[in-house]
């Protein structure tokens, strides 16, 4: 593990990495504060433009979005109470009437540590600790890597959806996507219909830009969320005394230590996401309080509780993602498809197959936590000025920017169509409320399921109990049946409330 | 409408959809066929169980879907405006197509401010241009304008 890190060190350091990581980190924070856009959305449009660059290139540039967007969800969720990422509610609690008390610069800074703070705990967590679970994984069968599969995608859908059968059928449609073109074993065409373009397969960047980036250009257009100027300078307006007086810093590090070590065990949970862990932390904070009753009414500490957890679950929502690829979150789930992109297979052989770059992207991580404080206390003032920019002109813009991006891949309008034609099934999809981040993980882990089961098959003579005969492979079925019918128990288990029509799940989609 | 009608009637059209792509699956030869097949018929299923619930709902959900006018009127604006992106790329080019239609699209949305739609279509271009053209060196379709001079 040293030896990769320290092969990974001279790489990261190098000039187009960083200059990835600042513009990274920058964009994520403008992408964040901008209600509307997601963490999920900006990687999206963005991973088509990095195709022609080095794998590390890009994968800077995605962590620098990460953790930016984490951080950039709080400025307008403190200024306006608008979460900027869904991430960002908890942040609205204390952070908004702060600003109204005066102390909207304050409360800023300390989002802005607490989230640094968060992301750097979370990355180091990211690196002690996904090597040795690789290093386990790589010593599973094919059967065992069949199964894995199965579980990582049963339990995106089970728990990324309000309705698990909605979740499936997610996962049903990306799995069929995946099948589409010449089968790499038999060399049949599966579902081209004669048509020439589909022979190679849909492109998993075709199929996120269109899943991810259309339907919120498609929202913000709809919506059009028009900042008040007004309110904005209002929330902007220090009290003097912020400025004369040293905040206590010291008074938030117990809050930061709660709040990172409730972000890292929230973020390897499958499933979850920020959102969950910016609340869970702000709640258990303000019940560790001696004056509880201080929260929701402007508490520093509950700022430093919600930004601190939620950047705590971004690296960390790595673990499971690139030890087994099963992706913590939605956000996740699309880094999965951008190491497709670069020729990295998601799961164990990560860290056996491109391992130098795999560790410079988890040093990537750490680094642009570390960036993040930078950029965000010199950039302020500038990520303020971009809370303005008009939805109405930049939804045109996404569009235009997706479509020349997935053209300059393969130099095909036909990309380009088929693009436009998943983003408005995926833009129906979520007016359906089905999660997309299952499809986009069943046009990952799909092909790999069907190749290992193959091999599971070619090697025990086409005898369907070798899938069975190893206490890996019984586990991971196990935890498959209970995935699926848990949700099934709770619903049938007597004195237990039925979601109601207006509860819906906390949305993980960064 | 009511939003459980709608689930219903598309969990229905799912399904059937589904159906005939387990019939077309199952005509792939046997190796190729496994997975799609059993996706198929899985999804299926999942839809059956859908719209049953989806049926239930709706006669104890009363949740309505709705939709501004005004709502409505932009989201068809952006989504033929997308189309005409489409149509218009490979005629005149992309910057072309951007440098008219991105403000021309916004404009319609409701984006009334001149200076706005013209600093900002020409900051945007000009840095599509500098990243695809002069950095990556992109192939990329010839714009009217070029071909016209020529």
């Amino acid at each position: 593990m040293v030896d990769y890190l320290l092969q990974a060190l001279p790489l990261v350091f190098a000039f187009d990495v960083m200059l990835a990581m600042v513009v990274g980190t920058a964009a994520g924070v403008a992408i964040g504060a901008l209600p509307g856009l997601s963490t999920t959305m900006g990687i999206a449009v963005l991973i088509p433009l990095t195709f022609t660059m080095p794998p590390l290139v890009a994968l800077g540039l995605m962590a620098g979005i990460y953790n930016g967007a984490m951080y950039g969800g709080s400025i307008p969720a403190i200024l306006l109470r608008i979460p900027g990422t869904p991430a960002g509610i908890a942040t609205t609690f204390d952070g908004y009437p702060m600003a109204q008390q005066g102390h909207g610069v304050q409360a800023m800074r300390i989002a802005l540590v607490s989230s640094a703070l968060g992301g750097i705990v979370s990355a180091l967590t990211l690196i002690l600790l996904a090597p040795p679970l690789a290093s386990v994984a790589l010593l599973f069968g094919p059967a065992e890597v069949f199964w894995l599969a199965v579980f990582g995608l049963t339990a995106i859908s089970v728990l990324l959806a309000e309705n698990p059968v909605k979740g499936l059928l997610s996962a049903g449609f990306g799995l069929i996507i995946g099948t589409v073109g010449i089968d790499q074993l038999t060399g049949n065409e599966r579902f081209t219909f004669d048509v020439l373009e589909l022979t190679s397969g849909i492109g998993i960047l075709v199929l996120l830009t269109g899943l991810y980036a259309i339907p919120p250009a498609f929202e913000l257009a709809a919506k059009a969320m028009l900042v008040n100027p007004t309110e904005l300078a209002r929330g902007m307006a220090s009290k003097a005394e912020d400025a004369s007086e040293r905040f206590a810093w010291r008074s938030l590090i117990p809050t930061w230590i709660r709040a990172s070590g409730i972000g890292v065990a929230i973020g390897i949970v499958p499933g979850t996401g920020g959102n969950i862990a910016s609340i869970i932390s702000w709640n258990e904070t303000r019940r560790a309080a001696r004056e509880p009753e201080r929260f929701g009414k402007g508490a520093p500490e509950g700022v430093a509780a919600s930004e601190c957890a939620n950047n705590a679950d971004n690296a960390s929502a790595l673990i499971p993602a690139l030890t087994l690829g099963i992706p913590g979150n939605a956000v996740a789930a699309v880094i999965l498809g951008g190491l497709l992109v670069h020729g990295m297979q998601p799961g164990p052989a990560l860290f056996r197959d491109t391992a130098p770059v795999t560790y410079g992207f988890m040093l990537a991580m750490l680094i642009t936590a570390v960036l993040l404080f930078f950029i965000g206390w010199f950039g302020a003032r500038l990520f303020i000025y971009v809370l303005q920019m008009p939805p109405l002109l930049l939804a045109p813009m996404i569009i235009a920017m997706s479509t020349i991006g997935i053209y300059a891949i393969n130099n095909s309008m036909f990309d380009v169509w088929l693009m436009l034609f998943i983003g408005v099934i995926g833009f129906l999809m979520e007016r359906l409320r089905m999660p997309l981040a299952p499809a986009v993980l069943a046009v990952i882990l799909g092909p790999m399921a069907e190749a290992e089961l193959r091999r599971s098959l070619l090697i025990s003579r086409g005898d369907f109990s070798f899938l069975f005969s190893s206490a890996i492979s019984l586990i991971l079925v196990a935890l498959t049946i209970i995935m699926v019918i848990a949700p099934l128990v709770r619903r049938l288990a007597p004195g237990k409330p039925k979601r109601g029509k207006d509860e819906h799940p906390v949305q993980v989609d960064g | 409408m009511q939003r459980a009608t709608l689930e219903t009637m598309v969990a229905l059209g799912l399904m059937g959809l589904s159906v005939a792509g387990a019939v077309h699956a199952s005509g792939f030869p046997r190796g190729s066929a496994y997975l799609p097949t059993t996706v198929f018929v899985a999804m299926a299923i999942l839809s059956l169980v859908w719209a049953v619930q989806s049926g239930i709902a709706h006669f104890h959900d009363k949740d309505r879907l709705r939709i501004e006018r005004v709502e409505a009127r932009r989201l068809a604006i952006i989504a033929f405006g997308a189309l005409a992106l489409a149509v218009a790329i490979p005629a005149f080019g992309f910057f072309t197509s951007f440098i008219v239609l991105v403000p021309g699209i916004a404009f319609v949305l409701g984006y009334r401010s001149a200076r706005g739609l013209a600093v900002g279509a020409l900051v945007f271009v000009g840095i599509l241009y500098l990243f695809f053209v002069v950095i990556l060196n992109r192939p990329l379709p010839v714009e009217i304008w070029h071909a016209l001079l020529a």
